[in-house]
C-alpha cells in the first residue's frame, strides 16, 4: 500500500517537475543525455530517500537541491579528468610571456576596438569555436562563475580546486582565447 | 619591460594576472594602484585588458543560454519505469 502511494507521488512529480529539473540541467551542462541522466539520478535518490523527506520544504525546492549536488558531482569529475589537450593548453599559455614580458612576436591587435564587437555573429562564431578548443575541465572553470552564479570562494570549494588554480585556469584560458581569436578573425 | 622599469613595476605577466583577478574578486588598494601604473605605460597590457573583458562579457552571455528546453514524453515514461526496479 505505501508502496504504490510512493509511486503515485513520483509519477506526479515526475509530470509536475522533470522538465524543469531538466531545463536546469541543460543549462548547467550542455549536453542533453548527460542533462537526462542527471535527471533519472535525481529521482533515482529522492525515492530512495522519499522516507528523510517530511515535507517541510516543497517537492521542486527538494528535488532541485539533489539535482544541484549531482551537478557539482559531474563537474567535479570533468575536472579531475585532466587529458593531453591540457598538457598542451598549458605549453602554450606557457609561452605567452618570456621572462614575464610579452613575447616580441605579439602582432597589433585592433578587434577590441571594434564597437559592439559582440554583436557581430561572425565574431560570436569565431569565439564560439575557440572556446570549444579549450578543453572541458577550462570550460567549465571559466563558466561556472555564470552558470552557477556564485563567488570565486565558493565555486572553488565546489569544484574543488584551490583559489590559485582558479586563476591560474582563467588566466590561461583567456590567453589561448586571445591568441586564437587573433588568429582566426 | 626591461631593466629599471621592471625593477619597480609590475612584470606583464604579473599585471595580466591582476586584470584577471580584479574581474572576480575585490583587489587590495596595492595592487589597484600597481596594475593602473602597469597599464598607463604598457600597450600590450593595456590590450589585453579589453579583449580580457570583451571575453569575460562574451562567457557571461553565453552562459543564458539552453535555459527552456523539455524533457520528451519517452524520457519520462523511461524515468518512471527505472524507478520502479
Amino acid at each position: 500500500m505505501e508502496q504504490t502511494n510512493k509511486q503515485v507521488i513520483f509519477e506526479q512529480w515526475v509530470h509536475d517537475y522533470s522538465d524543469e529539473l531538466f531545463s536546469w540541467a541543460f543549462h548547467k551542462t550542455s549536453a542533453k543525455e548527460i542533462a537526462e541522466d542527471l535527471v533519472q539520478e535525481t529521482f533515482l535518490s529522492a525515492f530512495k530517500a522519499f522516507e528523510s523527506f517530511r515535507g517541510d520544504s516543497k517537492p521542486k525546492t527538494w528535488l532541485l537541491s539533489i539535482l544541484n549536488n549531482k551537478i557539482i558531482d559531474y563537474y567535479r569529475k570533468k575536472i579531475n579528468q585532466s587529458d593531453i589537450l591540457e598538457k598542451k593548453l598549458n605549453h602554450v599559455a606557457d609561452h605567452a610571456f618570456e621572462d614575464e614580458s610579452w613575447q616580441p612576436s605579439v602582432a597589433e591587435f585592433t578587434w577590441q576596438n571594434e564597437d559592439h564587437i559582440l554583436d557581430n555573429p561572425e565574431f560570436l562564431k569565431v569565439l564560439e569555436s575557440c572556446l570549444n578548443s579549450l578543453s572541458e575541465k577550462w570550460k567549465i572553470v571559466i563558466t561556472a562563475k555564470y552558470l552557477l552564479e556564485k563567488t570565486a570562494e565558493e565555486i572553488c570549494q565546489d569544484l574543488a580546486i584551490s583559489m590559485s588554480n582558479y586563476w591560474q585556469i582563467t588566466h590561461r584560458a583567456k590567453l589561448i582565447l586571445r591568441e586564437c581569436i587573433e588568429k582566426k578573425w | 619591460m626591461k631593466g629599471f622599469a621592471a625593477k619597480i613595476l609590475l612584470t606583464c605577466q604579473k599585471a595580466t594576472e591582476l586584470v584577471e583577478k580584479k574581474q572576480h574578486k575585490k583587489t587590495s588598494l596595492k595592487e589597484n594602484i600597481q596594475l593602473k601604473l602597469h597599464l598607463w605605460i604598457c600597450k600590450a597590457c593595456a590590450i589585453y585588458e579589453k579583449q580580457s573583458k570583451i571575453i569575460q562579457r562574451f562567457l557571461q552571455n553565453i552562459s543564458k543560454k539552453n535555459l527552456a528546453e523539455k524533457l520528451s514524453e519517452e524520457s519520462k515514461k523511461r524515468i518512471l519505469e527505472n524507478l520502479k526496479d
